[in-house]
């Protein structure tokens, strides 16, 4: 399996360009997209999912060109939309059976087995009467993923679905979207770096409809090790260290004193120390980069 | 905060391309409709001119305009609140220091001043309209700014606010702006219900009130308006509709009160609910543990099959998200109880109710219900096409692997199931009014076939317009708004000059067919074209919905650009192949049908017709004097054929001349709308053969000696019918079919009556111009389970052909007009002094047999006993289809009455309840007498004799039947209708003895029973009966020349005492009629239990001529009623001689009157009599 996008452009008509001549190939297993808000990843995940046409470019998944043929996408496709509504006054279970018709479940028999599967894998079993519009943010995302899952998707597509989640219930939903993503392609979009860490085979950093880096976690903190540097200042001479070279990142301490890191490939002074490198460093590098072309 | 509030809004309105467009469409429709008055688009018609921007008439568009704007209210007030709930700016918003006073009167007057533009574009277009060229400048005045101010003030403004402020309450409470269209709609309802259940005779203090738009109070003041009032005076405004006004602004008042102290800022509506749900509880989810995803197995099917079944089952779903909703099940309530009231309160054209029956039950919701259910389809298509994007479910709903046709077509079935069930209200509701009723003859295979087998048609042609034009625009009400226009603009195509059907989208070729069904032959024959057309903008619709799916949005489209590029692609060969084969078959629909339809044999219209007589009269002017032979006997043959609705008939006509001249020429005139062959038993040479006014003139080679006898065979067949028209007089059960289908000798004209005082004129008697008393033989064949009947006697009955034969025969000469009646019947029998009555009718409709049956007897008794004898040995009324007409009919002892009357609602206890069937049947009967007996000479004046007579009789037999008080009744509702018609009639009435023409019937049937029953009262019915018994002993079936009016009067004349003479000049001779009134009434108590009543009136008696009316002066006998309390009847009468105008009376009495009353039985022709009574 695989989807093959080619010099994907896109150019809203206020003047912004979304897609940049993208070139990507995604296989199978969890590519985790990772950019700032405005990176172009839900444009992205929004044109894979054939919700909206390139300006030019091509989408090829499984050798079907998906801009032509979009039905061959959309049937083995679960797309979780960055935000979603739902109509009101429909109960969970009867929503997934909207959605188990609309994907194509033409068994009542099948569609009530699979939507029973599906609401106990996404704990929501005990709220399958309750209309949906009245879920917390949590309960909706796991809908989502039920949804999601009800045509047993090949590819499945989720735009940014930790936002807004406390703590246990990301922890749940990352746990269910890697369950199902083991043997299909996932394609993810965060802005929160500790989401891919902990689940993706592939990074994929955009920014400004560009895509700046494409690699696995492990072999991007490979490249950066030995390359990161961190330093504890005091929060005042901030403004003088910026001055004098590039901060990667910089964070407080409790005691009101910064950690601030660089990336270079020496020790650029005395009290920069080499620490491991993090995922989000790689992250911060892409941007940085990009910012300096 | 008011200010940045309110500038915010006035900014979004100014960018906001709807406002425009709805201003500009009111600009031209108010350009057009004043241009168009003013005589743009016609020319000038001759008579009495309408200004075309008078108050009134500026009036009647500003309401018009009033109920259109009514559609945009929720578009532009309630949006102004909607948009905030929708992008859920209102959970932002509501945070701010803004306080909810400053915030909802700035969203009202923000979405107040863009209506204001609406409507000052709507008067500019009135303005400008008056000033195009080519209108006519004299049907428009002079520009008068204060006609549009009062029409601003007085009722725009107050209405639009109304209406606002209530369309502002429900989307504050309910976050919903369809909830906001509904409850209009639910308001304009309930007002319907309102009118009708407060609609009376008079327009009464609550009706004014009740009427928020004010028309009601404006109808008031303006309903007796002359022509030069409406076109020069300004709108009252007086009492009442002032009252109204301020009742309404109260209102208004009340429900700005009542949204500013429900309002609140949360995020949640604020609940107009009486009770508070219960709290749903919320489910705690502990973390799970991780599992193994393993799914279980499910097959996916993408075939054309379940393709279909997705789209039913979707549409189980839109369809609920509708109807589960309180706006829906308030349409559905109210729509259920204006249906409810409408039919409880129907009424017959003759104020007596029709029987609960079903086709009564359909026909008349139907009419209001397309309105609703049309509504309905155009503002919910707009809410199901655009529901996944309102709710932002679209991405969920767009990315998967479902077709758009199968979207598209879940909400077309969505639709049609809520057009199934609103149609499904007039079902119940009928049934539950035939329940209410006592009505259990319950057809339930009737309702479906007429709503789901006929409406529904027309209404899913709409819902794929709706789909479609709901997919064009993105914005939805702008999208509600032109479905709205194109709907009632559809209607107003004939105006353009586009009249042909084939041009006008949906509309029925026949627009009342729905309303000609009948018990007897079922659906009209109209019903066929109507399948066809439909049929036809089915394939229009099909096309439309593929025009749907090439516009269809899925996913996220930017531009109208890009979904046209988007169209363009989707046009494939999949697509294109199928639409473009059913847009052939439309076309070659549309070829057929127009070359069909221009093919065809159609009947004459009444206007051609009309045209070709009076062509004719002119041409055939000098040929109306040529002596002709006279038909002495006729012997017919009639086969009906109602499985093919047709008929062949042979009629055999003897002539003589009669006259004491050879005659040479020969003229035939030909019925119109049937095919005729002429064969003469003599050698004629066809000299004239003219084929548009059917008349062939022939030279006789042999002149026919004085004495001498013709025989002339007419083949007379109904023209072909075609599936668009039926051209034959047959039904497929029910066939009436007279003598008028056959040809007549001699031309006579058609539009100049004869007068009595002509003596040459009376040679011909009015039932006929070609004969006098002929021997009539009839032999009629029907289908092997129908009845056929004629009049005579039924000689012979037999089979042949799998077909019934019968044979009728007079036994006495009988006059030339005769009739056929076929029909599958039950047969009522009855014999009253040996005279056998039957009553042949229809299986069910056996109301109101028994009442024609004692009509019938009643009528023999009082005929035979004060006229004569009745010449015939039997009597029978045959019920047949009211497609035919709704009317009797007397022909020689045989009555054809149409169906309405046998399923009138006939209860006699209830007192207000006229038994039709009774009077009917007896002054049918008692043309047997006056008529067939008394035959009147074809002069002005007839009527007198035989209609006059015939109301007079069946008075008197329904007095003596069912007492004063109903004959008072009747007495008044014929006064009434007299006055009601000669106030509508064109031509100036005539006296009675000179009645002529149908449009003065009023005269001769409503005048003609007041002036017979008065007369009978002044000089004694005893002295009446006598007089016309001698009358009737002289002209009794006489030889002409014939007998007149004049003739007759002088019979009354000689038993009328000089002292009433006056009464015959009055009643008969002359136009007059009285304007009575009781000024003061004072009762005193002169001692215990004796009374002293003094009363002040007004007697005036006028004389009409030409026009002109003129005080006439007095010397009349006046009646004066008294009432005690509870009496119906006077319990005393006074009869007062008067000389003059001003009179007082004074009397006494030993009890307290209820109330006086002038001239209390109805007897004299008083213009407005509800002043003639005055209560103590």
């Amino acid at each position: 399996m695989a989807i093959i996008i080619s010099n994907l452009n896109k150019t809203y008509s206020n003047g912004v360009k979304a897609l940049d001549n993208i070139s990507l190939t995604f296989h199978n297993g969890m590519i985790g997209l990772l950019g700032p808000n405005g990176a172009g990843k839900s444009s992205l995940m929004r044109t894979i999912a054939t919700l909206q046409t390139p300006d030019s470019g091509s989408i090829l998944f499984n050798e079907i060109d998906i801009l032509k043929t979009p039905m061959e996408l959309r049937k083995v496709l679960g797309y979780l939309p960055q935000e979603f509504g739902v109509y009101p006054k429909v109960s969970a279970e009867e929503l997934l059976d909207y959605f188990a018709i609309l994907k194509g479940l033409t068994s009542k028999s099948e569609r009530n087995k699979i939507i029973q599967y599906v609401l106990e894998i996404t704990n929501l079993y005990e709220a399958r009467r309750k209309n949906v519009e009245s879920f917390s943010g949590g309960m909706k995302q796991r809908f989502g993923i039920a949804q999601l899952l009800l045509n047993k998707p090949m590819l499945i597509i989720v735009d940014e679905p930790t936002a807004g989640l406390d703590p246990a219930e990301r922890n749940r939903f990352l746990n269910v979207l890697r369950e199902v993503g083991t043997d299909n392609t996932v394609i993810f979009s965060t802005h929160i770096v500790e989401d891919i860490k902990d689940l993706c085979q592939n990074i994929c950093i955009m920014n400004k409809g560009k895509v700046l880096n494409y690699t696995t976690p492990a072999k991007a903190i490979q490249e950066i090790r030995g390359k990161i540097w961190a330093k504890k200042i005091a929060r005042e001479i901030l403004e003088n260290e910026e001055s004098k070279r590039q901060i990667l990142s910089s964070k407080y301490n409790t005691d009101n004193s910064l950690t601030i890191k660089v990336y270079s490939e020496n020790r650029p002074d005395d009290g920069w120390n080499n620490i491991e490198p993090q995922l989000e460093d790689v992250y911060f590098i892409s941007l940085k980069n990009n910012e300096n072309k | 905060m008011f200010k940045s509030i309110l500038a915010y809004e006035l900014k979004y309105w100014a960018k906001n391309p709807a406002v425009y467009f709805y201003g500009i469409i009111l600009f031209l429709f108010a350009l057009l409709s004043v241009a168009g008055n003013a005589g743009l688009f016609s020319e000038t018609q001759s008579g009495e001119k309408s200004i075309a921007n008078s108050s009134l008439a500026l009036y009647s568009l500003m309401l018009l305009a009033t109920k259109l704007m009514l559609f945009i209210i929720p578009a532009i007030i309630g949006n102004s609140l909607y948009r905030d709930f929708k992008t859920n700016s209102h959970s932002i918003l509501y945070s701010y220091p803004i306080t909810k006073q400053s915030y909802l009167s700035a969203k009202f007057i923000s979405s107040l001043i863009p209506l204001l533009l609406i409507v000052i574009l709507f008067f500019l277009g009135c303005i400008v309209g008056t000033q195009i060229p080519g209108v006519n400048k004299s049907l428009l005045l002079p520009f008068n700014f204060s006609t549009y101010l009062q029409l601003l003030i007085i009722y725009f403004l107050p209405n639009l606010l109304l209406f606002g402020i209530i369309v502002f309450l429900i989307v504050s409470a309910t976050r919903n702006l369809y909830t906001g269209f509904i409850t209009i709609v639910v308001v304009l309802i309930i007002r319907e219900i309102a009118i009708r259940l407060t609609a009376s005779a008079e327009i009464s203090f609550i009706a004014m009130m009740i009427e928020p738009f004010g028309e009601t109070a404006t109808y008031y003041y303006t309903k007796d308006w002359s022509l030069a009032d409406q076109n020069n005076n300004l709108l009252p405004f007086s009492k009442f509709l002032i009252l109204n006004r301020c009742f309404w602004i109260t209102i208004t008042a009340a429900i700005t009160y009542l949204t500013f102290k429900l309002f609140s800022f949360s995020v949640n509506p604020f609940n107009l609910r009486l009770y508070k749900k219960a709290k749903e509880k919320n489910v705690f989810l502990e973390v799970g543990q991780v599992l193994k995803v393993e799914l279980p197995f499910v097959r996916f099917s993408f075939t054309l099959l379940s393709n279909l079944y997705k789209s039913w089952k979707l549409s189980a779903i839109e369809f609920k998200s509708v109807t589960k909703t309180g706006a829906f099940a308030s349409i559905v309530l109210t729509g259920a109880v204006f249906v409810y009231v409408l039919l409880s309160q129907m009424n017959s054209p003759y104020g007596v109710r029709v029987l609960p029956v079903t086709w009564v039950m359909l026909a008349f919701p139907v009419l209001f219900f397309s309105l609703l259910i049309n509504f309905i389809t155009f503002l919910y298509a707009g809410f199901l096409i655009n529901r996944s994007k309102a709710t932002k479910m679209f991405a969920l709903v767009d990315s998967t692997a479902i077709p758009n046709w199968v979207l598209a077509f879940s909400k077309l079935i969505a639709l049609i199931k809520i057009q199934i069930l609103l149609l499904s209200i007039i079902m119940i509701t009928g049934v539950i009014v035939q329940l209410s009723q006592g009505y259990y003859r319950f057809e339930i295979l009737h309702y479906i076939f007429d709503l789901y087998g006929i409406h529904l048609i027309g209404f899913i042609i709409w819902a794929f317009v709706a789909l479609f034009i709901h997919s064009l625009f993105t914005n939805s009400w702008l999208g509600l708004f032109v479905l709205i226009l194109i709907y009632f603009g559809l209607s107003e195509l004939p105006l353009l000059g586009i009249e042909k059907y084939i041009y006008r989208f949906n509309q029925n070729p026949d627009a009342g067919f729905y309303l000609g069904y009948s018990d007897l032959s079922g659906h009209n024959h109209s019903i066929y074209a109507y399948f066809i057309y439909k049929f036809y903008w089915l394939l229009l619709a099909l096309i439309l919905f593929a025009g749907s799916l090439l516009l269809w949005q899925r996913g996220l489209v930017f531009s109208f650009k890009e979904r046209i590029v988007l169209a363009y692609k989707r046009l494939n060969r999949k697509t294109a192949i199928p639409t473009v084969a059913i847009l052939i078959v439309f076309i070659c629909t549309a070829y057929s049908i127009n070359t069909k339809e221009k093919g065809l044999p159609k009947l004459h219209t009444e206007t051609e017709i009309n045209n070709i007589t009076a062509y004719a009269d002119k041409k055939y002017h000098s040929i109306e004097k040529i002596i002709q032979p006279r038909i002495v006997c006729v012997n017919v043959s009639m086969d009906i054929f109602p499985e093919s609705l047709t008929f062949i008939s042979k009629a055999t006509y003897t002539l003589i001349n009669k006259s004491n001249q050879n005659i040479d020429t020969l003229i035939i005139q030909s019925a119109f709308d049937v095919v005729t062959q002429i064969s003469i038993n003599q050698k004629a040479t066809l000299i004239t053969n003219d084929t548009i006014a059917n008349i062939s003139v022939y030279k006789l080679e042999t002149e026919l000696q004085p004495k001498d006898s013709l025989i002339i065979v007419f083949d007379v067949k109904s023209i072909t019918n075609s599936i668009f028209h039926k051209n034959s007089l047959v039904e497929k059960n029910g066939t009436y079919i007279t003598s008028l289908i056959y040809p007549t000798i001699g031309y006579r004209l058609n539009n100049i009556e004869g007068m009595p005082t002509d003596s040459s004129a009376l040679k011909n008697h009015n039932r006929s111009a070609d004969a006098d008393y002929i021997n009539f033989e009839a032999t009629v064949s029907t289908t092997q389970n129908q009845t056929a009947i004629a009049p005579g006697y039924l000689q012979k009955k037999w089979q042949a052909n799998g077909r019934n034969y019968f044979n009728y025969k007079s036994t006495t000469p009988v006059t030339i007009d005769f009739a056929f009646v076929s029909g599958i019947y039950e047969l009522k029998k009855d014999v009253y002094k040996n005279l056998p009555i039957e009553i042949y009718y229809h299986k069910n409709h056996d109301y109101n047999i028994q009442h024609m049956i004692n009509g019938i007897k009643a009528t023999l008794e009082y005929c035979e006993k004060h006229f004569s004898t009745y010449q015939h040995k039997q009597v029978r009324i045959i019920e047949f289809a009211r497609t035919r007409g709704d009317f009797a009919q007397s022909f020689a002892n045989t009555i054809p009455y149409s169906e309405l009357g046998f399923i009138l609602d006939i209860d006699d206890e209830n007192e207000t309840t006229l038994n039709l069937p009774f009077i009917g049947a007896s002054h049918e009967f008692a043309h047997q007498w006056w008529g067939m007996q008394a035959i009147p000479a074809d002069v002005a004046g007839a009527k007198m004799i035989t209609e006059s007579m015939a109301e007079y009789v069946s008075l008197k037999v329904f007095e003596k039947h069912y007492g004063k008080i109903k004959a008072l009744q009747l007495l008044n509702k014929s006064l009434n209708t007299y006055l009601n018609k000669q106030k509508d009639a064109e031509e100036t009435e005539l006296p009675l003895i000179l009645n002529s023409g149908n449009s003065q019937s009023h005269v001769a049937y409503q005048k003609g029973m007041l002036v017979f029953n008065a007369l009978s009262h002044y000089i004694g019915e005893e002295a009446l009966n006598r007089a016309l018994k001698n009358y009737m002993q002289k002209v009794r079936l006489q030889k002409a020349p014939y007998t007149s009016s004049l003739e007759m009067v002088d019979f009354i004349k000689k038993e009328t005492p000089d002292s009433m003479q006056y009464l015959i000049h009055d009643m008969f001779e002359t136009v007059t009629y009285y304007d009575n009134k009781i000024v003061k009434l004072n009762v005193t108590t002169v001692s215990n239990s004796k009374y002293e009543v003094s009363i002040s009136y007004l007697i005036n008696k006028y004389e009409k001529k030409n026009h002109a009316k003129t005080l006439l002066p007095l010397n009349d006998f006046i009646e004066i009623g008294i009432y005690k309390k509870g009496s119906f009847l006077p319990v005393e009468i006074k009869i007062v001689w008067v000389n003059k105008s001003n009179n007082q009376l004074k009397f006494q009495l030993d009890y307290i009157p209820e109330r006086i009353a002038i001239d209390p039985h109805c007897l004299l022709i008083d213009i407005k009599r509800s002043d003639n009574n005055e209560n103590f």
